[in-house]
Order: C-alpha cells, then structure tokens, then sequence
C-alpha cells in the first residue's frame, strides 16, 4: 500500500522506473557511481540523509541557490536604501537629534537587515521552487519500502524515461551493484 | 576505514632540501638587510619621519604574527583537522614573536618622536594628560611591552614546542598539552592585543579613546596574517613544495578564514565609527574628523571601497575562494590594504595631510624582512607539515561540503 | 613515488580521542529513528502534563499581568524617572540574548564543521524562537497601545500620517528582532522537513492516516531524494552563513539602543562585540539548563553525551571570559579617557546603590564559570546545571545593571533616584518563563527534538574517519573512501 495513497486513488499507467535498495551510503553510493558511468542521466537516489559525494557519483549539477539568492540580496540592499532615503529625506522630512535627513552611517542596520532577510526568504523559496515542492503525489511513493527511506533505507532509480532504459539491461546492471533488492516502480 | 593509498599529499616531500631553503634564506637576508640600511640611512637624515614610518611596519610585523598566535590557539581549541596541513607554517609564523621584541627598541628609542604623553613637561600642562600619566609614562610603557612580548612568546614557545616534540613521538599527549596552554593563552592574548593596541597606537592620540580599539586592530592582524599564510602556501606550490598536501580544499578554507576576517574587520570598524558619528562627542569625534580632511580622505575612502567592499564581494562567491590565482591576488591586497590602514591610523597624528615618504618603504621592509628571516630560518631541519599530528591523515584527505 | 613519511597510526582509542563517537552505544540509524520518534509518538508521560499545567498557570498569570497593564496603563511598571527604562528593557534584552544560542548553534557550530551540534541544534533554535517571542512582548506593550503595532513598520496609513525615524536606533530594533525571528523560523522550519516527512511515513505504516495526512502537508511532500537533498544542502548552507552575521547584527543592534546615546556607561564602542558575546554566554547557559532536563526526563544520555557538556561548557567558559574581557575594558577606559562622568558611572556601578547586582554580576559571570578549567566539573551534570543557572541569574544582572546603574544617577544630582520594580514587573517577568516553558514542552512533545537527519548524516560522516567503524548494519566500501 503506497504511502501518500490517500491523496489520489492509485491507478497503475504502466511502468515509471526501477529501484534497487541498499543497507548503507557506502554501497549506494558505489551503485549510483556505475549507474552513472553506465550513461544513465535519468536517475536519482533516495537517502535519509545528504550523502556526501552524491552530486558527483550522480552527475547532478551544482545547485542553482546561491546564484540566483545573491540578486535577491542586492535587491534588499536597494530597497532598504531607497525606502530609507525617501521617507527620511523627501516623505517626511524631519531633524531629529541634528542628524541628516539622509545619511549612510545610521542606514546600515536596516540595510543589512532587508539584505539578509530577502536572502534567507529567496534562497528557501528557491530551494523549493527549483525541487518542484511542495509535491505530495510522486510514483516513488507506491515503491515497496520507499516509507522507510526516513529512516534507514537507500535507494537507487532509474527511470524509464531515461533513454537507455531498458527494463532487462537496466535491471542487470542494479543487480550487478549487489544490492538488497530491486523493483518495477510503477506510474500513478 | 582506512584511504591511505588515494592520499596525492602522500607523493610529496615533506623536507625542504638544503639548496632552496639556503636560497630562500640569502634573499629574505637581502631584502631586510637593504630595509635595515634604509632605515639607517633614515635614522640618520631624518630621524623623526623614520620612527614614524617605522612605527607602521613595526606594527603590522607584530600584528600579523599575533594574527598566527590567535589562529593556532582557536584551531587547537575547536579541534580543527584541516588546518594542520598547514599548521607547521603558522607555527614558523608564530615563533617570529620574540624577533618582534627585539623590533620594539626601535620604538622606544623613538618614543619622544611618536608619543606626545612622553613630553613630561607638556603633560604636567595638560589638564586631561595628567591625570593619564598613571598609565601614559615612559617606564610604564617599556615595562608593559617587556611583559607583552615575554608572554606571548612564552605561549608560543609552549605550544610550538609540543608539535615539533610531537613529530618525533607522535604521542597524543602533545595535542593535549597544546591545547590545555591554548585556553589561557588566548586569554592573556586577548588583553594583552588589545593593551597594546593601546598602547602603541591609541595613546598616539592620547587625548581619544576608544574601548573597541583592541579588537579593530586585532581583526586587521588576523587579516594580513591569513593572506600572508595564502601567499607562502601558494609560493610553494608554485615550487612544488607541498603542492599535493594542500589541496584546493585547504585553499577554500584559508579563503573562508579570509572572508571571515573581513567580515570582522568591517563589523569592528563600523561599530566604531557609527557609534562615534552617532553619539557625536567633539572629543571623540576628532579621531576621524582629522581622517575626513587634508587628503586623509582618501585613505579613509579606500578603506571602506578596497577593505570591505572589494573584497567582501570578492571573497563571497564559492568560485573564488577556489580560485587559486585570484586567491594569491586578493591576499596581495589585503596585504596592502591592511598597510594602508595602520598608515590610517598612525599618520594623520603627525601629518595634516598625507605626505609619502621613502621612509614608509624601509621603515616597512625592515621589521617584515625581520621577521620573513626568523620564519624561515625555522624550517631547517624541520617536517613542513605536522607529520606526528595524528589528524594529519584526516587533514590531507580534508574536504568541503 | 616513494613515500616520505609514514602518517601516525590510528587505532581506536586514538580515533575515539581526537574524534569522539557523536552517538554512544553504536547504534543503527534504524535505532536512532525508533529512539527519538518513540518521544513524539508514545503516549504522553505524566509529568508531562504536570509540567505543561505548571508552565501554563504561570504563563496564565503574566496574560493576567499583561491584561491589568493593558487596561491600566503603563504606570503599572516601576519604571520612572530618573530610571524611565528599567525592567522592560533589561527582560527584551535578557530574553533576545537567550535566543542567540539558538542560531549560533545552528550556524555558526555549522560553518565551524563542529559535527557534536547535530543532536543539540533543533532545541537550541526552538528555544531561540520561543525566547524572541518572550522578548517581543515588552516592546510590543510598552507601547501602551499594542494594536498599533504596526505603526512601527513602513505600512503607508492614514492614521498615522507620517513615517517612522529610521534614523533612531529603535526601529533598527524592529527590524533586527522581526528578521532574526523570522529567518530563524524559516531556518528551523527547513530542518524540520526531513525529519516531519520520516514522522509522516511513520504514520502512515502505522496507519495513523489523519496524522499521516497532517504531517504530508508540513513536510510539503518531501521524498529524500539525491536531487532535493542538493539545493536542500546549498539552501541550508547559505541559511547558515546568512544567519551568522544575522545573529551578531542583532544583539549588536540591541546594543546600539544605548551606546548611540550620550549617557555614560552607555555610549561606549566595545558594546556590540561585547553584547553579542554576553548573548552567546547566556543562551548556551540556558541551552544547558533545558538540555539536561530534557536528556534526563526522555532518556537521551546516549544522544546528548558528556561530550555535549564538555563543549557547551568550553564555550561557556570562552564567552564567559569575553565578557570579563568586555568589563575590565570598560573600567579602564573610563579611567584612561580621564572623563569625570565616565569614571563617575564606573565608579558608582560597582560602589553605588546598585553595588550588589554589579557584584552579583562578576560574580556569576566571571567568577563562577572559572571552575569549568576543571575537566571533571565540565562533565559534571549537576555542577553543570548550577553552572547555568548562575549565568542566566548574572546575565539578567548585567542587563539590570548596565540599564539601572547608568540612568539612575545621571549628570543632575537633583533627579538622583533609585528604581525598584512593582509586582506587575515581577510577576510579567516570571510569567515570560511560564510562556517560555509552555512553548517548549508543546514542542517536545509534538516535534522530533533532535534532528534526525543530521545526526544520522553526521554518524555517516563519522565512520569515515580514520579508525572508525562503519555504522552498525552498513556495508563499508573500501576504494574510493577517499577522492
């Protein structure tokens, strides 16, 4: 019984993948590298935890977060000055204390601040925008043992879309990677 | 589990032959003894512009070698596995502190030159001067800096000792006993940096104070000295020295720590400066005031544009702190940035505007060849890495997330 | 190539002494899962409710207090002149400087690679938000009209017909403290998701499906895939470093509120550095006190060693001398500066009316914490939970008395006074702990308290370190440990 089931009524469409379990990162790591040198692209792993090296054994890119974050920093910055600048110096003009209408040196607080708060909100808003979530349906989750992968199961798909998927080869190659056991991954 | 054989550090030669340590040797010689002969020439023709430029290259010798002593003291106290790849050359770094002692005589000898508390007869006039002269006075300023420099060389002997003893036994005790004197040691380095600091270069402006001082100019010798172990790590690489045990994932931490003294700096100087614009106190105000005019401004400009921002924005991105060739730049200007600010704040107490002089060279060149000479005569004889550290396995084979 | 030197052989003391084992008892990851999910999915504890009932009447009483200031008004609170800023702000300060540990916890100990804070991190930060919002209640209702608050944010409305000062220190604070707490928020909450989505199939093998249901939502589908846990790392990794300097900015700008003035004791540079660290000294004291009870009721000595102590007392130990560093500098300074108000401030703080809470303060916070240079003490629960018991109570001093000693004989002898507080202050102040308490135990209870995740992937790590073991139930692999 799937575990996210409840969301939608499963109807299987045929065959979306196929998964091989393993005991420990060690191994699964070593099976994602021969998945990978073997020219597979569409492939992914499913641990409870970030395996350190998974990028390279899998052939993912570096993220994107940072990059696209550090324009959302810089657009902190500007609004920051701007807002601090117009409502101080053209929106109400006031003296206080004799200080400048305008002046850098007390606008740094909240311009640091904005900058760090459109940062952290950016980089979390990209982070779920650039893994597609929230998702609360996926084929992965009809997978046998996939409700353990929280806790302490490693998983290995390939999937059929990939084009040199093929559900024999495909299968011998997980095999040949010892792992505990493999499946069909079926659509939803 | 055990990656002994995939270490590349391990193919390297962890001993300096003879031939090129000599070499090295002859040129540091060469180039602090042409600094000492400046200065000579200097003391000779204009005695009082040498103590001043001298003043500069003596304080950023010793603050950067402090910078080392700060840095030793943390990585054993955290623990820290990465940097003991390049622990044996902080270590070198940090044995030059008695060499900065001897560097001091020059200091004192100028004191009626640099220090205006100095002047008995002008501070029995000074109503605030007077009441300073507990502290501000001849005898107890050369007491204070024996003390100083007997403490931390003390320290650095203690805990340089216990790596070099540790190469030969490779016993944990060593780790142990370097990291127990680590924890008082980087207390008494704490007040006694920032006492310094005020004495040396606060009490220039002996009528301004400032409680954050210390630690402004204890983040600035942290700065120099990270980019200065940047610059040897990658001269030696670019000699084939190390080059397989320091890997570019050392380089990424070297650059974060660089990044982060940055950051400090900035922090520290901002701290400073807003709370004194803010508060607007005409005594404590004048500090600056003196920097915002005369071409002092200048100075001041480039600090916030080439000791912030530029390298902040720089030292940022991932990319760069793992680009070695930009990496081996940016340490070259921090290098003389942090020139720069010691000029920032020694000068404009002598000076109503900036006023080069061929002094600043030598009176540069001769405490820093100093100290390049001592450092480098410690690596006769010695493992270039910690090679009894039992992290140095892990170290080698360090790697960033 | 020949090799030049042969590296130190580790065996497995040496391995345990330069890298202690993170989790004790060599556990299976599948045991960790069992042993925190147990806390969150067992039946509730009886002295759970006494202390939930406990928490919530005190924290009953301070809506008590906080509804008669409501209705009265702020001449409730002790506050006056001379000493027009008293209680509030030393309680705003007391509690936002608790929250710090949190984030340093989270980021700082991250970036420093110190692997020990995995299975101390998500308290630390639930704390940290509970403390913001026990922090956020003083301003929010010295204000006197509550319902206004957002005239303190640039909200363009008709009522007010003006902007805010944004030159003024204060609104720096409101920028400081609403960005701190809610980057921590989004901070804790995006740890939490692995560990929501583990409770979720957890549910759902057990066939709790409303519960099931409710944790998918929170953990917006999470499937532990290599693809996610990449932008994940990077998201995490840069919330880190975001969070750092946040967290020096913000007790920096607290500090701020009373050094950009010109009041003696006040306006001294050194105070952001030395408010940050004073910050850090009293969260990890607090850290502490809530850790040791927490690790004693739900038995978790295994995750929560005598190791964790050791440290967190290292850098009580550390700040603690930070702050002694910060006070000994203030004192000579305002000797050096020869300022007779300085030294006037100076003076009286320490042989003045309020000699006691200034000696109660060096007491606490420089005196005491000097016993953790013994080891056997650092590891010593009970010693421990003294320890930082004493550090809050030196803590909420130093706040009292750098506040109250400041203000209350300032530059005119004829408004010299002296301030006490009313019971509305005190019995607030106590009330701030009932809500603290009340957060926190809805938070062990319905919320994993040790980061799942993390401590599994930290044991991960750690088995690849020389002399290691592989974790229980794993198959190592040998080539390639390295590359």
């Amino acid at each position: 019984m799937g575990l996210m089931s409840f969301f939608a009524p499963r109807v299987p469409k045929g065959v979306y993948g196929l998964m091989a379990e393993y005991d420990g990162p060690d191994t699964l790591l070593e099976a994602c590298k021969a998945v990978r040198d073997a020219g597979y692209k569409k492939t992914d792993s499913f641990s409870p935890f970030p395996i350190h090296g998974m990028e390279e054994a899998l052939g993912l890119p570096e993220s994107k977060v940072g990059k696209i974050a550090i324009l959302f920093s810089f657009t902190g910055a500007s609004i920051a000055l701007l807002m601090q600048w117009w409502t101080g110096a053209e929106g109400y003009p006031l003296i206080v204390g004799g200080k400048p209408l305008f002046a850098f040196e007390p606008s740094i607080p909240i311009t640091f601040e904005l900058t760090v708060l459109l940062s952290a909100f950016s980089s979390v808003a990209l982070m779920l925008a650039l893994n597609g979530l929230p998702r609360f349906n996926h084929p992965v989750f009809g997978a046998k043992n996939f409700d353990r992968v929280g806790d302490d199961r490693f998983m290995l798909l390939i999937e059929k879309s990939d084009p040199k998927f093929d559900e024999t080869a495909t299968r011998q190659l997980l095999e040949a990677t010892h792992p505990k056991s493999t499946q069909v991954v079926e659509s939803n | 589990m055990s990656g002994h054989d995939n270490l590349a550090g391990l193919t390297d030669r962890w001993y300096l032959d003879d031939s090129t340590w000599s070499k090295v040797r002859n040129a540091l010689l060469f180039v602090a003894l042409i600094g000492w002969i400046g200065c000579g020439a200097g003391l000779a023709l204009d005695p009082d512009r040498f103590y001043k430029s001298y003043l500069v290259g003596f304080a950023y010798a010793t603050f950067t070698c402090l910078g080392g002593l700060f840095f030793l003291q943390v990585m054993y106290l955290t623990g820290s596995a990465w940097s003991v790849t390049v622990r044996r050359i902080v270590e070198h770094l940090v044995a030059a502190i008695p060499a900065c002692a001897v560097l001091f005589i020059p200091v004192v000898l100028g004191i009626h030159h640099l220090y205006e508390w100095s002047h008995v007869e002008e501070v029995s006039k000074d109503p605030i001067l007077s009441q300073k002269s507990g502290f501000l006075n001849v005898e107890g300023f050369i007491i204070r800096g024996v003390v100083f420099f007997a403490i931390w060389s003390f320290i650095a002997w203690k805990i340089t000792s216990q790596s070099l003893a540790q190469d030969k036994d490779q016993s944990i005790a060593h780790m142990d006993t370097a990291s127990r004197w680590s924890a008082p040691g980087l207390v008494f380095t704490f007040l006694t940096v920032s006492l310094a600091a005020f004495d040396w270069l606060m009490s220039l402006a002996p009528h301004w104070y400032s409680t954050i001082f210390g630690l402004y100019i204890f983040a600035g010798g942290g700065w120099t000295f990270i980019s200065t172990m940047m610059i040897i790590c990658q001269l030696f690489r670019k000699n084939g020295i190390l080059a397989k045990s320091i890997t570019v994932e050392h380089y990424h931490d070297l650059g974060k720590w660089m990044f982060a003294t940055t950051a400090f700096w900035s922090y520290i100087a901002f701290s400073q400066y807003m709370l004194i614009w803010y508060a607007n106190l005409p005594e404590e105000t004048i500090w600056y005031k003196i920097r915002w005019e005369g071409g002092w401004e200048v100075l001041s400009y480039l600090l916030i544009v080439g000791h912030f921002f530029f390298p902040f924005l720089v030292l940022l991105a991932r990319g760069s702190k793992r680009n070695l060739g930009l990496m081996f730049g940016m340490a070259f200007w921090v290098l003389f940035i942090q020139y720069i600010d010691l000029y920032f704040v020694i000068m404009p107490n002598f000076y109503k505007s900036p006023a080069p002089h061929w002094l600043d060279l030598f009176g540069w060149l001769a405490p820093v060849g100093t100290v390049g000479v001592v450092f480098w005569s410690r690596f006769r004889g010695k493992a270039l890495v910690p090679v009894g550290d039992l992290r140095l396995e892990q170290a080698l084979g360090h790697q960033n997330i | 190539m020949a090799t030049t030197a042969t590296l130190p052989q580790i065996n497995k003391p040496l391995a345990q002494e330069l890298n202690p084992s993170l989790v004790e008892g060599n556990l299976s990851y599948h045991e960790v899962t069992e042993q925190v999910c147990e806390i969150v999915e067992g039946a509730v504890h009886r002295n759970w409710y006494i202390g939930f009932a406990i928490s919530f009447s005190i924290f009953l009483m301070m809506v008590g207090m906080l509804g008669y200031q409501l209705f009265t008004g702020v001449g409730v609170w002790g506050n006056n002149a001379p000493v027009a800023w008293a209680w509030d702000i030393t309680n705003f300060v007391f509690w936002i400087g608790i929250g710090h540990a949190g984030t340093l916890i989270s980021a700082v100990l991250f970036l420093f690679r110190q692997k020990w804070r995995t299975s101390i991190n998500r308290a630390a930060e639930a704390m940290t938000l509970f403390a913001v919002a026990c922090a956020a209640i003083y301003p929010v209702m010295h204000t006197g009209r509550p319902w206004r608050t957002y005239w303190l944010f640039p909200v363009p409305n008709l009522d007010l017909n003006m902007w805010q000062n944004f030159r003024s220190p204060l609104m720096w604070d409101v920028f400081a403290i609403s960005t701190y707490g809610s980057v921590s928020a989004v901070f804790w909450y995006m740890g939490l998701i692995p560990d929501l989505a583990t409770l979720r199939d957890r549910a759902a093998v057990a066939g709790k499906h409303t519960r099931a249901m409710i944790l998918g939502v929170f953990s917006l589908g999470w499937r532990f895939s290599a693809r996610h846990w990449t932008n994940y790392e990077k998201m995490y990794l840069l919330l880190a470093a975001i969070s750092t300097p946040l967290v020096l900015s913000v007790h920096s700008i607290v500090s701020f509120d009373f050094a950009t003035s010109v009041i003696p004791g006040w306006h001294t540079t050194i105070f952001p550095p030395y408010f940050v660290a004073g910050a850090v000294f009293s969260g990890f004291a607090m850290v502490q006190t809530l850790l040791l009870v927490t690790r004693w009721a739900l038995g978790l000595e295994n995750l929560i060693t005598s190791k964790h102590l050791d440290n967190m007392n290292k850098i009580i130990l550390a700040t603690g001398m930070i702050v002694g560093y910060a006070y000994a500098t203030e004192f000579f300074i305002a000797w050096y500066s020869a300022n007779q108000y300085e030294r006037f401030v100076f003076f009286n703080r320490a042989f003045g009316p309020y000699w006691w809470a200034y000696a109660l303060m060096v007491s606490c916070n420089v005196l005491s914490p000097q016993i953790f240079w013994v080891k056997s003490l650092r590891t010593n629960v009970i010693v421990t939970f003294i320890m930082s018991i004493f550090v809050n109570i030196g803590m909420w001093f130093e706040r009292f008395v750098i506040i109250a000693s400041s203000l209350h004989r300032d530059f005119m002898p004829s408004s010299w006074g002296y301030f006490q507080p009313s019971y509305v202050d005190i019995c607030t102040f106590i009330g701030t702990f009932g809500f603290f308490m009340t957060l926190f135990l809805l938070f062990l209870r319905f919320i994993p308290c040790i980061a799942l995740s993390e401590v599994k992937g930290a044991m991960a790590a750690q088995a690849h370190l020389p002399g290691h073991e592989p974790v229980k139930g794993t198959t190592p692999v040998h080539a390639g440990g390295h590359h």
